[in-house]
């Protein structure tokens, strides 16, 4: 970086070649007056932040610095030039509210220029037909840092410049009202309009704003948070690295779960012989009695205790909340495996994207996305598959978008059309469970062609004869034949991944939960080290992780077999150490996975089960055997935030602090990179933090963490696990979010790995097969029911329900069936049916669709109206014991109206 | 297609259909896979105030009495917009109703001969008349030559090109970064020019030829010419010329050492004709000026290098080449187009060492002149007491004005400046992209003060606060348009200040206000 010399209000001083000459008043502690200013984006429309420099005015956001430059800020003539455009600026502007007033930046620089602010004209004409958002366009300035916010950032592409001349104004859509355009509800032009006219209904100033990390999906995004009164009142985006500034609805409108009446304040223990279920309406107090900790945590050890005596160490079995922080979770697997003594324990992974760390941790070395998200930028060609992005990683889809709009090549693999493929070259409507044979087909297409990287696969893998043989009988035509996609578009997509590189691949749970989860992924590895796009920018294998932590949960431990920083509970040196670090023997068996602890619980042989913030009888397949597998249990702990449906099987019910809103701690996203969790508000009633509630309970047993607070774990992590050998709270607070692996503090985290190499020596080429579906199931069960989310909801919506905003904007307990198909079975739009798996039958209203294609039916897991996961059967991927929620047979039977 | 293909060609679609319905722009969008609001802003922005019958109101159309014609229309009950250019400015007032171009004399429309396109095929010159008169005659020499950046040195000493860009296109040739485009500027949105249409309807294969010489010079891939929408007979004749020439190229055996060419239409709005708005329409985008730098030569289309050079000096190329290998002195007959108080409007071709008097005096001037546009309203006016200098660069530039478009409007001593102004003004608050707030609040604001001017409310106060506003738009707009619309008002007001008071004290010379 160069280093140019320029003279600032009379001051000689240093700045940095390219820099704009804002950036460098600002390093130097002056103020510039900006309007239309965004981070990242030049803009360079409002003119306001003139500057004076050799005599002329210049933009100071966009200009550039250069040797030899006097810069004066202000200047007589640059004052003036300001005060012109602010007055222009006043003679087009009202507010309609004192708020909103508070929220412009026109008049505040007017009161500091001397000028009248702009008039409060409370019936002045607004557009509020959306819920969460008013648009008032006297108050509006074109400044379009919205139009940037929506069409360039966040490339929902809502808002737009409509006209010409001084009469140019924004709009939505075809310039309709805002409620009843394609708004997806980030919220983004709200946190960047410079004076009110797009704004939150009902918004009030705050007392203070906190910075932390969304609580949501992995995507890692940074938050600010309103607080007023002990309430959270509002979020905006702030820019963290992972999102730049933007949020989606979840992250911008969802958090009004924090403030939730509804919020477990009190431990809760059941009432001696009430049975164990559903409450069905009873008040929970008729079921449950308040306790105190003391009371609660007494009772819990007691019990543990009487287990252990009982049946020993492996009748205990515990599910970790992947919400919650890298440091609460590396309690819980301490707690669990010292004071206890078992290895079954887990994390919501299994259930998700284990079959993608699994797939990665063996050939690669690492179990995690290999590039930063923004890196997809750097992409030319794109790979989405078996992900609705759009909607499930909004925030990331706007970097895909917006890659795809500089030109990229995008494209989208998925039985069911998604939004994204608006913005994609080819978009694949392949038949559901045939992706092995669409990318082995590729991939052999790929080397018929000589198209392979020869150098990179001799100099880094393995394994790559006996994979090239097992590709034989994935020809173009049986690929075509299987995955209905025509076999010239599998050739030009090949062609396009293999020549036109970099190349990624992004991936989500359509790939991973199915039966041969992991097979999928390893033909996806398997294509990326073929081509050698592997360990370079604009490459990489990036699946998507769906909760805030769930990387995390892994990276720290908490899986059978796992201890923290991926090291082996069977390798003797490894349990050397630990057992000397914790002060502890540990357990001398590996763990079972959460489904197979559902599965043991069910079968009598696990006793009791601690499930903390996970609504197992939701999200777990096969809902009955869920509900059957809890009640049995001799005892069961539920430790969450709300009283769930899971809750009302437990003994006791403990209340927690929100991770993300309550406590101070990590959490690690989707791109390996650790950001804070800051205590915005004070947990209601005697919630408290996860790991203190783990500490306490071990502390009943006899045994001493040593945890005062949540640093005290993260330098534990930092000391028991090399990939975090260079991390603390007080580095991430100084420096922000940071990539693992960074083994010491002088590594600055490793934005991509493999880029020198592998560390298990090779990459390795796996060798997979696929089978198709059995023609007796086929006929039976005619339909393929994919079970995903919607955008405004989150899992079994135990956090977004409280949202009134996130609430209206639900698509409904409805499945999603073609429209040919609907008229092959003669329903219409909203009957009701039944549906019938092989394990169970539901009574759904269908909703006639042209997303989803013949044969393949949707619906999401959100509502407690349709237990959409009661359909699936525990059909799991044999290494990851992971559900095939993306592949359940089903058909449907008409129902006789009475 | 791509993202960027679909948006490029629905934008095509968008701008050679004039769709402005939104039923049809919703169809547009789901045929490309675009977003709404993404047809909707470009619909928006080329079609602004659009109608199937439009009125010019572009200063010299204004002159000639686009009022009385609207006036007519409005006596008939025939809907209409304003709009500024429809090129022949020469027989304004021009209306255009659907694809015909009328001028209204007598109080009646009257089509316009040159517009019919039987007329502008009857004007073609096709190839072989072409080479008969000398073209391609140094062609394949050109193309052995080991350096062929003279051509455009032999430009910047004609006065056709300037000493910054011949700098800016040498770095250009020489750049590694491919592909590379040169876009041939045809858009000529400035009211009172016609020469560049004119240019292509009837030297087309002149045009080209100078187009394929420069491709070469400037080492480039790929040729793109670009035209104003209005101009469909020009499109057509190049179109035709491309099949000709195609043929020709084959039997020489040179098709395939030259870049491609292509047609491309672009939208009509002034600011179109700038040159990174240009590129922004050809890509599909709204045509609004980009920031600078990156300039174009460094990133232009598609990111890549891009020269836009303007069809007038792409056209004097092949006379310059003929020149120069047969030892003649390098010299060019520049193209004028006179328009305003002036008994012979048209086209005029002088060397640049005429005098501008002596140029008004052949469109036969009137002896009581006030002032005069030099290089269209965007220039600058200049005051009757000035106007004996030589129209070289050297001698423009010390008035305040660029020559480039060749437009000239005279107006006579009945001409009322404040009501000139104002119409100059509300040309630029219809033409501003909107981008920039200084354009877009100062000329509506500019436009407001002249017409509280013209009715006589105004004070010396409004006169002080127009005057930071224009000063204003100069020093801070981010294109040329604002700037502009700034100075040109300043002009007016150091020039004819005492018209502008004496309407403040309710006082019009020219009889125009306050009948």
């Amino acid at each position: 970086m160069g280093m140019v010399k320029v003279v600032l209000n009379g001051k000689e001083v240093e700045a940095v070649e390219g820099e704009t000459i804002l950036n460098l008043a600002r390093r130097y502690g002056i103020e510039i007056p900006t309007l239309c200013y965004y981070e990242g984006f030049a803009n360079g429309s409002c003119r306001i932040c003139v500057v004076e420099v050799n005599g002329r005015l210049m933009p100071s956001c966009i200009t550039k610095v250069s040797e030899g430059m006097k810069i004066e800020t202000e200047s007589a003539r640059a004052i003036e030039t300001r005060k012109t455009l602010l007055r222009l600026l006043l003679k087009n502007h009202t507010h309609r509210s004192k708020e909103e007033q508070m929220r412009c930046r026109v008049c505040e620089y007017a009161v500091k220029y001397g000028l009248e602010p702009a008039p409060v004209m409370p019936d002045v004409k607004v557009d509020d037909t959306h819920p969460a958002i008013v648009f008032n366009p006297s108050a509006c300035v074109m400044c379009r840092k919205c139009v940037i916010a929506c069409g360039i950032d966040q490339n929902n592409d809502v808002i737009a410049v409509i006209g010409r001349g001084s009469g140019t104004r924004v709009g939505f859509d075809l310039d309709t009202s805002m409620g009843m355009s394609s708004c997806v509800s980030c919220g983004a032009c709200v946190d960047a309009c410079p004076t009110g006219a797009l704004m939150e209904k009902g918004w009030v100033p705050a007392d203070k704003v906190v910075e932390t990390t969304c609580p949501y999906c992995g995507t890692g995004c940074q938050v600010e948070y309103g607080v007023k009164d002990g309430r959270v009142v509002w979020a905006r985006g702030a820019y963290g690295p992972a999102n730049e500034g933007k949020l989606c609805v979840k992250g911008k409108f969802g958090y009004h779960y924090v403030n939730s009446p509804e919020r477990i304040t009190k431990p809760l223990i059941r009432r001696p012989g009430i049975p164990k279920g559903p409450l069905n309406g009873r008040p929970i107090h008729e079921v449950f009695r308040e306790a105190t900790w003391d009371e609660a945590l007494d009772l819990i050890a007691s019990k543990i205790r009487e287990i252990l005596n009982k049946y020993g160490p492996a009748a205990i079995g515990g599910i970790m909340s992947d919400r919650s922080t890298n440091e609460s979770i590396y309690a819980f697997q301490r707690f669990m495996r010292c004071a206890i003594g078992t290895d079954s324990i887990d994390q919501s992974a299994t259930l998700c994207h284990e079959p993608s760390a699994w797939s990665l941790a063996t050939q690669l070395g690492f179990g995690a996305a290999t590039n930063p998200i923004r890196d997809v930028l750097n992409s030319r060609t794109i790979i989405v598959v078996g992900s609705n992005m759009n909607e499930t990683h909004p925030v990331i889809a706007a970097y895909v978008k917006r890659a795809a709009k500089q030109g990229a090549h995008l494209i989208i693999v998925n039985p069911i059309h998604t939004e994204l493929a608006r913005y994609a070259e080819y978009e694949l409507l392949i038949r559901p469970g045939t992706d092995v044979v669409l990318f082995s087909a590729m991939a052999r297409y790929i080397i018929d062609m000589g198209w392979y990287d020869k150098d990179f696969i001799s100099k880094y893998t393995e394994g790559f004869e006996d994979w090239i043989r097992s590709l034989g009988a994935f020809t173009l035509e049986f690929a075509e034949n299987v995955t209905r996609i025509p076999k010239d578009i599998i050739k030009e997509v090949a062609r396009l991944y293999a020549l036109e590189k970099p190349s990624m691949i992004m991936w989500t749970l359509g790939i991973t939960e199915h039966e041969n989860g992991t097979e999928n992924v390893s033909a996806l590895i398997n294509l990326a080290l073929l081509t050698g796009n592997v360990g370079k920018p604009g490459a990489g294998l990036m699946p998507l992780r769906g909760q805030n932590n769930v990387q995390g949960g892994a990276d720290v431990g908490c899986a059978p077999g796992r201890l923290p920083g991926y090291q082996s509970l069977t390798d003797p040196e490894v349990r050397r150490r630990f057992e000397e670090v914790w002060r502890c023997r540990l357990p001398s068996f590996v763990g079972f996975r959460s489904t197979e602890m559902i599965d043991m619980a069910r079968r009598g042989l696990i006793k009791m089960l601690y499930i903390v913030g996970e609504n197992s009888v939701r999200s777990h397949p096969d809902s009955k055997a869920v509900a059957e597998a809890l009640s049995k249990l001799e005892f069961l702990v539920v430790q969450d935030i709300f009283m769930t449906e899971t809750a009302e099987y437990a003994d006791v019910v403990l209340p927690a602090a929100s991770a993300a809103l309550e406590d101070y701690g990590t959490f690690t996203n989707t791109e390996r990179r650790l950001q804070l969790t800051r205590k915005v508000v004070d947990p209601p009633g005697e919630a408290k933090p996860d790991w203190w509630i783990f500490t306490e309970l071990a502390r009943r047993l006899g045994y001493d963490m040593g945890f005062r607070n949540s640093s005290d774990i993260m330098r534990e992590i930092s000391r028991v696990a090399t990939i975090f050998g260079g991390l603390s709270h007080e580095r991430i607070e100084r420096e922000g979010g940071i990539q693992w692996p960074a083994p010491n503090e002088k590594s600055p985290g490793t934005p991509i790995l493999y880029a020198n190499g592998f560390p298990r020596g090779r990459a390795k080429f796996r060798v997979i097969s696929w089978r198709g579906v059995d023609v007796v199931t086929e006929s039976l069960y005619p339909y393929v029911l994919i079970i995903g989310r919607e955008r405004a909801q989150y899992h079994t919506a135990t956090m977004t329900s409280k949202s009134p905003i996130l609430k209206v904007m639900w698509r409904g307990p409805i499945v999603e069936i073609n429209p040919e198909d609907a008229a092959r079975e003669g329903l219409e739009d909203g009957e009701t049916v039944k549906l019938v798996s092989p394990i169970n039958e539901l009574i759904v209203r269908i909703r006639v669709s042209s997303r989803v294609p013949r044969g393949v039916l949707f619906t999401t897991f959100h509502y407690p109206e349709l237990w959409a996961n009661a359909l699936v059967p525990a059909v799991l991927n044999p290494i990851t014991k992971t559900p095939a929620y993306k592949d359940t047979r089903v058909r449907i039977e008409k129902l006789v109206r009475t | 297609m791509d993202y960027r293909a679909r948006l490029r060609e629905a934008s095509k679609e968008i701008i050679e259909r004039r769709i402005v319905s939104d039923d049809e722009l919703k169809k547009i969008a789901d045929k490309y896979g675009l977003p709404l609001s993404t047809v909707k802003t470009l619909s928006t922005f080329y079609f602004h105030d659009y109608s199937e019958v439009q009125v010019c109101m572009g200063l010299p159309c204004l002159l000639k009495g686009a009022r009385e014609a609207v006036k007519e229309l409005e006596r008939r009950g025939i809907k209409y917009s304003i709009t500024y250019c429809l090129g022949y400015c020469n027989r304004g007032p021009v209306v255009r109703m659907g694809d015909k171009y009328y001028t209204f004399i007598n109080d009646e429309f009257r089509e316009i001969e040159e517009s019919r396109n039987d007329y502008v095929q009857s004007q073609y010159e096709p190839l072989d008349r072409y080479i008969t008169r000398g073209g391609y005659k140094y062609f394949e020499k050109f193309l052995s030559e080991n350096n062929k950046l003279f051509i455009l040195e032999l430009l910047v000493k004609v006065g056709l090109l300037g000493g910054g860009a011949l700098s800016r296109f040498k770095t250009l040739a020489s750049s590694a970064n491919r592909p590379k485009y040169l876009i041939v500027n045809g858009h000529e949105g400035e009211p009172g020019g016609f020469k560049d249409r004119l240019i292509m309807e009837r030297n087309t294969h002149q045009m080209l030829e100078g187009a394929l010489l420069l491709s070469l010079a400037l080492n480039v891939d790929e040729v793109i010419i670009a035209v104003n929408e209005r101009f469909r007979n020009a499109k057509a004749m190049i179109e035709k010329a491309l099949s000709e020439l195609g043929q020709y190229l084959t039997s020489k055996g040179l098709l395939n050492k030259l870049p491609s060419i292509t047609v491309s239409l672009v939208g009509s709005p002034y600011i179109v004709g700038e040159e990174t708005a240009l590129i922004n329409s050809l890509e599909g985008n709204r045509g609004e000026p980009r920031l600078r730098p990156p300039d174009p030569t460094e990133a232009g289309l598609f990111g890549k290098p891009t020269a836009v050079i303007n069809v007038e000096v792409v056209a004097a190329v092949p006379i310059l080449l003929g020149n120069y290998y047969e030892g003649k002195e390098a010299v060019i007959e520049k193209y004028f187009c006179i328009t305003g108080d002036v008994d012979r409007p048209g086209l005029y071709r002088e060397k640049l060492t005429v005098g501008l008097d002596e140029l008004l005096a052949k469109a036969g001037v009137k002896e009581d002149i006030k002032a005069v546009f030099v290089g269209g309203i965007s220039s600058g006016l200049v005051h009757s007491s000035k106007i004996r200098v030589r129209l070289i660069p050297e001698e423009t530039r010390k008035l305040g004005v660029f020559l480039g478009p060749g437009v000239i409007i005279a107006l006579s001593n009945n001409r009322c400046i404040v009501d000139v102004m104002l119409e100059v003004e509300r040309f630029f608050s219809h033409e501003s992209c909107g981008r920039c707030e200084p354009c877009r609040l100062g000329t509506k604001e500019l436009v407001d003060v002249l017409e509280r001017i013209s009715a006589g409310k105004a004070s010396e106060e409004d006169l002080k606060w127009a005057e930071s506003v224009a000063r204003t738009m100069m020093e801070t707009s981010l294109c040329g348009l604002g700037m502009s619309a700034g100075k040109v008002f300043l002009d007016a007001l150091t020039q004819f200040r005492d018209e502008f008071e004496e309407h403040i004290k309710g006082v019009c010379r020219a009889g125009i206000h306050f009948r």
